[in-house]
């Protein structure tokens, strides 16, 4: 049955890729980018968005975005649409824990370069994958937040969607950081399931009141850290904890620059560049240049002293 | 007296199979839709992208099928979109972590769907739970089982064939999820037009007590009726297991919105008694139309969501308004 | 009277409704003097409704011109011509049932002070309209719970603060009892001392010779009679609303045959509404079940017809004890109920014809479980003829007469072969023309052998229609009368008892 698949699979390709040799007369080789977006609420993907678009216009390539509002299954009907409409390169960000294979797939079948963005779903890789390096970026924001508090005391972790590759990858960082400091007790964690402020707020809130004596919170996204931020204000607890997010939203840098909150650190991801990166990686994999099988930009740790800067141009 | 205008012989029995008396104005609406999206794009008029819709409808469909009978009775079911979930875990459970053959999980996966609709059935009837609350409270229960399966992680790994079954289109036509979808389709308008339990659900959404007074077993069809959405929610799950090739204990989150929206653009009435299985199949493919052609138009994800917030106030008040020039 | 009662508030000359090419009321003239009460009759479809709408201000006349207290008077909608002192109740009443009398009676036009709502003086103010009544019940009291009188009576309470000069009653008693008539009827007395002036459209020719001072009688959109005394025979009213001699509004009454079919022993209600009532029908029997509202009739048939619960007491059919814990199991013993309320419980309003035929029958129709289109509309066509229903199959039941309405809820039955029907309130809301047809069908259902139990809140139809009649009060069986010693003097006695 595999077998059959993969013949299938290599003959369609095949025929599509001939297809799409003969439409690659003009100049790039690509003339239409079709972007997959989880979910634009989250101003992540929204940064993303924005460069892959900003720096496509410039080349003259069109770009045709769906946006899945975080459901996998709509992901993959969007993306059989923007297959029927001809696009030349694929950029597909996964919706959804469960990164579907499908829509790869479908892209491959009809011989589509697919460049993956943030995450990649489990045996069906893309060309290449572009996703911000987390591990180390999450142990600095955690070291930072770890020295402000004086090496020890209680800590919170608020996860992102429980089994995504950031969260897990987050949270192997930030333990790092954890396990070199005997003096911190992680005593609580939670998951969200959106990244966002609200959930954040509220769990804080319930964790403040189980442990009054927390010193830090590392927030997994910067939604998150800020709505736990404004739980420690409104617990009246602001001087005695510090909070750390994760990501670098606009919202977040703004916050850091005024530096008026308990979320004093984040790790600002080169969104913008990602996209930059994305339509480059596109281009390349179109006209058969070899492009490496993971790239990482690496986040800059941002606190209140450096915020100002990436506010006025986002990396 | 208002005199009662002769309405002519008998409508076609090709209507009535499809009982498009309320939704005329949907099919119309349909229709020109389709025509607008032809000439807006070129590649939305191919055979191709009609089969993708058919694809994309799938699993709304199916839910809608049983929407639709749970609203004939002026009921309603805040429930499938965690059923689907629900169903879609303990199918990934028996077959990839526990072992079992599909055919043993498929099973496993639909009585725990329809294990949900009956507790739902039993809640309303007997209990005198509103079916809102019941639903409701069942949305969270399914939810919340979904999520404990795996501990909220995704479920992969199933046999190349399962995915295969939502891909490969038999004859270059019919995906085996598309087929078990109009064959669903098939059944329900049989049963609705034909059967005699499909009939009794109009005497019980016209008004239960008369229904009951006739000596239909109005408590047993309404437990069978949540139980048939359920079980329908959970044949959605699976068939969206199928086509993602994965499973994950968020998804479905909402679908149930979408599933009431399509039976009510299909002009079956909230207030139950009117409407049908013919009107909901439209209802389902304007809303598949509309998402297709709104993407292949390349239309910003913000302005798609406006457009089908008006699409559906749209349906529904031409459709009172025709009632009200009657 | 004194002479400034006597001055017209309200003259119609000359009015003319059309709706589009169909002319429903022609050339009507209607005066209406302060302190009296004129009863306009006619059939369903007489145009009754349409001149009410005409004075409330629903729709305007065609042609013709309407003078209030002696100036010209066009109400352009309801809202001018309640201002203008027209108060309208209403057939079914239009209460909120959980609010309160005083929230009630001024919904929409609530006394202010300092922008939010004045409760004292609103309640005060609704108190005096109640008193006015002779209703003494808190205003605060929510409407839930109220019997169907005294919300009548909150209903005219609300537009005599409105300072009503006329009011129009559409069917103010058709849901009331004995008592509670009378004690409308007592308000109504004491309103027209004071000046205002009623429109009362009733179906019920009895009562209107009680309170009507003047007669109207509307038949096809046109006045046929006048009379100027309420003292008139009802046979003459009848024939000048149906434009023909009426033989005789009963059928001769049959004796009924010698075998018992249903019989009732000791049968209680759980909740109490009858205790302990025993009798029994034969074949071809009529029986009557008497008694003022709450006396448990209604309660006594839909218990015997499995839709309510029963706490002790047996139920025999042709001798055999049978159990009837829902509606199915009396319907499969052949014992089936004609409810009460025809709109909620008999038909459903929205669906055709042959549909609401066919749902009792789907097992006959349909024997295999497979329900064809084709027999459907056969089998209802069929019944359809069989009871004269005005009307085709595939038309919603909504669309018509409360009489024809009533005769579909029978046919949808009779199909079934009976052994025992009990109608409920069999001619509520249904003109005299169509009561006639529905008291012929009762008889030929008698004569076919079926034991028939009518439940009537009407004295004169029970007394007419009946073999024997049983007596209820307050849930207690007061008595079983033969036909040969009921009327009216010795029902009540045993009703009151």
């Amino acid at each position: 049955m595999k077998s059959v698949f993969k013949t299938v699979l290599a003959a369609t390709a095949m025929t599509a890729m001939a297809s799409a040799a003969q439409a690659d007369g003009h100049g790039l080789g690509v003339s239409k980018i079709g972007l997959a977006v989880p979910n634009l609420q989250a101003d992540f993907f929204n940064q993303i968005k924005l460069g892959v678009e900003g720096y496509a216009g410039r080349l003259g390539i069109e770009v045709v975005t769906v946006d899945a509002k975080g459901d996998t299954a709509t992901q993959v009907s969007q993306v059989q649409d923007l297959i029927t409409q001809g696009i030349d390169a694929f950029i597909y960000i996964p919706a959804g824990a469960a990164a579907a294979a499908v829509p790869t797939r479908l892209a491959r079948a009809e011989g589509i370069p697919v460049i993956n963005v943030d995450r990649e779903p489990d045996g069906e890789p893309g060309d290449t994958v572009i996703y911000g390096e987390n591990v180390n970026s999450a142990y600095e924001v955690c070291s930072h937040i770890i020295k402000l508090a004086g090496g020890s005391g209680k800590m919170f972790i608020i996860h992102g969607q429980k089994g995504t590759t950031p969260e897990v990858q987050r949270f192997e960082g930030c333990k790092r950081a954890i396990d070199e400091n005997p003096g911190v007790e992680l005593v609580a964690q939670q998951w969200t399931n959106f990244w966002s402020p609200d959930e954040g707020f509220s769990i804080a809130q319930n964790m403040i009141q189980a442990h009054p004596d927390v010193k830090m919170i590392f927030g997994q996204a910067d939604g998150i850290a800020m709505g736990a931020a404004k739980a420690v204000e409104v617990a009246g607890l602001s001087d005695q904890v510090t909070v750390g997010g994760y990501d670098g939203d606009v919202a977040a840098l703004e916050s850091l620059a005024a530096c008026d909150t308990p979320f004093v650190v984040t790790a600002t991801q080169s969104t913008q560049a990602m996209g930059v990166l994305a339509v480059n990686s596109a281009i390349a994999v179109a006209n058969d240049a070899s492009v490496p099988a993971r790239q990482i930009p690496n986040a800059v740790l941002t606190t209140c002293d450096n915020a100002q800067q990436f506010v006025d141009k986002h990396p | 007296m208002g005199n009662v205008a002769d309405q002519g012989e008998g409508r076609s029995s090709i209507t009535s199979l499809f009982s498009l008396s309320g939704a005329t104005g949907p099919l119309i609406g349909l229709i020109l839709l389709c025509a607008v999206l032809s000439v807006a794009t070129d590649s939305f008029l191919s055979v191709r992208n009609f089969l993708n819709i058919l694809d994309q409808i799938t699993v709304l469909g199916i839910m809608a099928v049983g929407m639709t009978f749970v609203i004939l009775i002026a009921g309603i079911d805040l429930s499938v979109g965690s059923v689907v979930a629900l169903s879609m875990m303990v199918l990934g459970y028996l077959n990839v972590e526990a072992g079992y053959p599909m055919y043993i999980a498929i099973m496993g996966a639909l009585c725990a769907a329809a294990l949900t609709g009956m507790v739902a059935g039993l809640l309303i009837t007997e209990f005198k739970v509103p079916p809102f609350i019941a639903t409701l409270a069942m949305m969270s229960i399914a939810r919340g089982l979904a999520n404990m399966i795996t501990n909220g992680s995704q479920i992969i790994g199933f046999p190349p064939w399962f995915n295969m079954a939502a891909i490969i289109r038999h004859g270059g036509y019919l995906t085996i999820t598309v087929g078990v979808m109009l064959a669903v389709f098939i059944a329900a308008l049989l049963f609705q037009q034909f059967r005699k339990g499909g009939r009794v659900l109009y005497a019980i959404g016209g008004n239960p007590e008369v229904a009951r007074l006739a000596g239909i077993n109005v408590k047993r069809a309404t437990i069978l009726v949540y139980t048939a959405c359920a079980t329908l929610a959970g044949l959605g799950g699976i068939l969206l297991a199928a086509r993602l090739d994965a499973v994950q204990p968020t998804i479905g989150i909402a679908y149930e919105l979408d599933a009431i929206a399509a039976v009510v653009i299909g002009g079956t009435s909230l207030s139950g008694g009117t409407g049908g299985i013919g009107g909901t199949i439209i209802g389902v493919l304007i809303i598949g139309v509309l998402r297709n052609g709104l993407n292949l138009l390349a239309v910003s994800p913000f302005l798609q969501a406006v457009i089908i917030g008006l699409v559906i106030v749209l349906a529904v008040a031409a459709e009172t308004f025709k009632h009200r020039g009657n | 009277m004194t002479a400034e009662h006597r001055s017209p508030i309200l003259t119609l000359q000359g009015i003319c409704k059309s709706f589009g090419p169909t002319e429903v009321l022609h050339d009507l003239d209607l005066t209406i003097h302060a302190g009296e009460v004129v009863a306009l009759l006619g059939e369903n479809g007489a145009g009754k409704s349409t001149t009410s709408n005409i004075i409330s201000g629903s729709f305007p006349a065609t042609t013709g011109e309407m003078t209030w207290q002696g100036s010209p008077f066009a109400p352009a909608n309801p809202k001018e011509a309640m201002d203008a002192g027209v108060g309208m109740i209403h057939q079914e009443l239009m209460l909120l049932p959980y609010l309160s009398i005083a929230e009630n009676v001024f919904l929409g036009r609530y006394p202010m002070k300092f922008g939010r709502v004045d409760r004292k003086e609103m309640e005060r103010r609704a108190h005096q309209g109640l008193e006015r009544l002779g209703l003494d019940i808190s205003p605060r009291r929510l409407v839930a719970g109220l019997s169907t009188a005294s919300q009548q009576l909150i209903e005219i309470a609300k537009a005599l603060t409105l300072n009503a000069k006329l009011l129009i009653l559409d069917e103010p008693t058709a849901a009331l009892g004995g008592e509670e008539t009378k004690l409308l009827f007592k308000q109504i007395e004491r309103l027209k001392a004071e000046g205002v002036g009623v429109l009362y459209i009733s179906h019920r020719l009895e009562e209107i010779k009680q309170i009507a001072d003047r007669i109207v009688v509307l038949r096809d959109g046109e006045k046929v009679r006048e009379f100027d005394s309420a003292d008139v025979p009802v046979r003459t009213i009848v024939e000048a609303m149906v434009g023909r001699k009426m033989e005789q509004m009963f059928p001769p009454l049959a004796a009924p045959r010698d075998k018992t079919v249903l019989e009732v022993d000791s049968l209680s209600a759980p909740s109490g509404a009858f205790e302990n009532v025993s009798f029994s029908v034969r074949e071809g029997e009529i029986f009557g079940i008497a008694g003022l509202v709450g006396s448990g009739r209604t309660e006594l048939v839909r218990a015997i017809s499995g839709a309510d619960p029963i706490q002790s007491g047996t139920i025999k059919l042709d001798g055999d004890t049978i159990r009837v814990g829902s509606p199915r199991d009396a319907i499969r013993n052949g014992v089936i109920l004609v409810p009460e309320d025809r709109k909620l419980q008999g038909v459903i309003l929205e669906h055709s014809i042959s549909d609401n035929i066919a749902y009792p029958n789907l097992d006959n129709v349909a024997p295999s479980g497979w329900v064809v289109r084709r027999r459907v509309q056969d089998f209802a066509a069929l019944q359809i003829g069989t009871f004269g229903v005005k009307g085709k199959g595939r038309q919603t039941v909504n669309q018509m007469s409360g009489g024809n309405q009533q005769k579909i809820v029978i046919a949808k039955w009779l199909a079934r072969r009976p052994r025992v029907v009990l109608l409920d309130e069999p001619t509520r809301g249904i003109d005299v023309g169509a009561r006639s047809s529905i008291y012929e069908i009762i008889h030929e259902l008698a004569a076919e052998g079926v034991a028939v139990v009518v439940v009537s809140s009407d004295l004169e139809e029970v007394l007419g229609v009946s073999n024997r009649i049983l007596v209820m009060a307050a849930g207690r069986q007061t008595g079983i009368l033969d036909h040969s010693e009921a009327n009216d003097v010795s029902v009540m006695e045993l009703a009151t008892a």
